[in-house]
């Protein structure tokens, strides 16, 4: 098998972490897409420089890490993560997901399916509603009966829920 | 915790409620295509657009097994004519199988994993038609099943939560290409390509032990195939097909890969062939009246 066929193998187990790492980092979904493609593109010219005794994954998101940092410096708003150590705690949160049981990403994800259903009520809806149904805003505070800063605050505190179950239940501890 | 690791939290756990909620699987293969679209020289292009027509090949492809399933369909066409020489016996139960595979028969198919513990870890079970339809039942936590399928003209996937939408599209390449991106580690979607895999790309032989113990059985032939330089690296080292003697209907096949953690294998066994109704391989014979339906 050639370099190129073995290289689009590669980018194709692991452009779903890719997709997390660069969704957790970067606030703007076109700006995500946009450094997707530029991390690949950047991946293929350097893959002189890729061990292939270590895990491609990391390495892969290692370039994406440097394309984040990169638009930080031209759009400080797009992004979110702008710190080194940020992307670092970020790169081990990655990692821990994928050492999580399951052969897929989808299957690795089963453990958020299962924490969601744990949520408290409250909670839940409000995931549902922001994600599920992808309402925001005003519509959000609409749906869930509230007002826009209690919305809010209310899809926080589940994403910080749902993290802290993530976590407990094995596999994305983050460790600082 | 620091406020700075607190917005990592947050933000990986958007980023996966967007993946878990979304359909963010299913565009993977677009956004890499694109990606990959993007590189200078053309080949890679060139090849994902060939790989789009010919159904799926093993680039397109994100788990080991599927690679397996998938490379047959792009490579048939090559080596159906060339293939290397196999010893007979061995490649003629191959032959038979291929062609019970081919028949418009119905077949259950259960799909588990052996992980190296003691019990072997349920993935999915599989209804295959012919060479291409089939309808697969994902088991989901809470009792749930996603299903995904092919009926030979729609590719579709009912999503397990009932709010969300089935996906359906006209499209085979991009819906098939979709179905087996999603469902990387299960392998045994076409088995037509896989047999035709396993013919070209593998170094065959008839053995008389079968791969899961237990006492041989005459009403079956069985045959190993083991990968050599031919053989991508990314595909199992290692595939035992039994199949029966009397018409060549596969009755499992265990497919094993060396891992750095430890051993893996997945097997696929038959469970029983009834006829399955008419619509079977369409996804309306699998949704709740009044399910939304998103088709693309």
């Amino acid at each position: 098998m050639d370099t190129k066929r073995l290289f689009e193998i590669l980018v194709r187990e692991h452009a779903g972490m890719l997709d997390v790492f660069l969704k957790s980092a970067v606030r703007d979904p076109g700006l995500a897409d946009d450094l997707f493609q530029e991390t690949v593109l950047t991946a293929w010219n350097r893959l002189d420089d890729f061990d292939q005794e270590r895990p491609f994954g990391p390495w892969l998101r290692g370039i994406a890490r440097r394309k984040v940092l990169a638009a930080h410096r031209k759009s400080a708003s797009a992004v979110a993560l702008t710190d080194p150590g940020a992307l670092e705690a970020l790169e081990e949160q990655c990692a821990r997901l994928h050492h999580r049981p399951g052969d897929t990403l989808d299957e690795k994800l089963d453990g958020v399916r299962r924490c969601i259903e744990d949520l408290a009520e409250p909670y839940r809806d409000a995931v549902r509603a922001r994600y599920e149904e992808d309402l925001d805003g005003a519509r959000l505070a609409e749906r869930l009966s509230t007002n826009n800063e209690r919305a809010k605050k209310l899809v926080q505190r589940a994403r910080r829920l749902l993290a802290a179950c993530i976590e407990r239940t094995g596999g994305t501890e983050v460790t600082a | 915790m620091s406020a700075e690791h607190d917005e990592v939290r947050q933000r990986f756990a958007h980023a996966l409620l967007e993946r878990v909620h979304g359909d963010a699987e299913s565009t993977d293969r677009e956004r890499v295509q694109r990606a990959l679209g993007a590189i200078p020289g053309g080949d890679l292009r060139d090849g994902a657009r060939r790989a789009s027509r010919a159904g799926t090949t093993a680039r397109r492809i994100g788990g080991w097994v599927p690679r397996l399933v998938a490379a047959g369909l792009a490579l048939a066409v090559v080596w159906w004519a060339a293939g290397p020489g196999a010893p007979p016996a061995a490649a003629s139960v191959v032959e038979r199988a291929l062609a019970a595979v081919r028949s418009n028969d119905d077949r259950h198919y259960s799909i588990a994993a052996d992980d190296g513990g003691d019990e072997l870890r349920p993935v999915a079970d599989v209804y295959i038609r012919g060479g291409d339809q089939f309808a697969l039942r994902f088991a989901r936590p809470g009792g749930r099943s996603m299903w995904t399928g092919y009926d030979g003209i729609e590719g579709w996937r009912i999503p397990a939560p009932s709010r969300m939408a089935v996906r359906v599209s006209s499209d085979p390449a991009v819906m098939k290409a979709r179905i087996l991106d999603r469902n990387s580690d299960l392998p045994f979607l076409e088995l037509e390509s896989a047999l035709v895999t396993i013919r070209d790309l593998y170094v065959l032989s008839t053995v008389s032990e079968p791969a899961l113990g237990g006492a041989p059985d005459p009403s079956l032939l069985h045959v190993r195939a083991i990968a050599d330089d031919r053989t991508p690296p990314d595909m199992p080292r290692q595939i035992d097909l039994a199949v029966r003697r009397e018409d060549g209907v596969i009755q499992s096949l265990v497919a094993s890969r060396e891992s750095s953690l430890r051993p893996r294998l997945l097997i696929l066994r038959l469970l029983d062939e009834e006829a399955r109704p008419d619509g079977w391989y369409g996804f309306e014979a699998h949704i709740a009246p009044g399910r939304r339906v998103r088709r693309y």
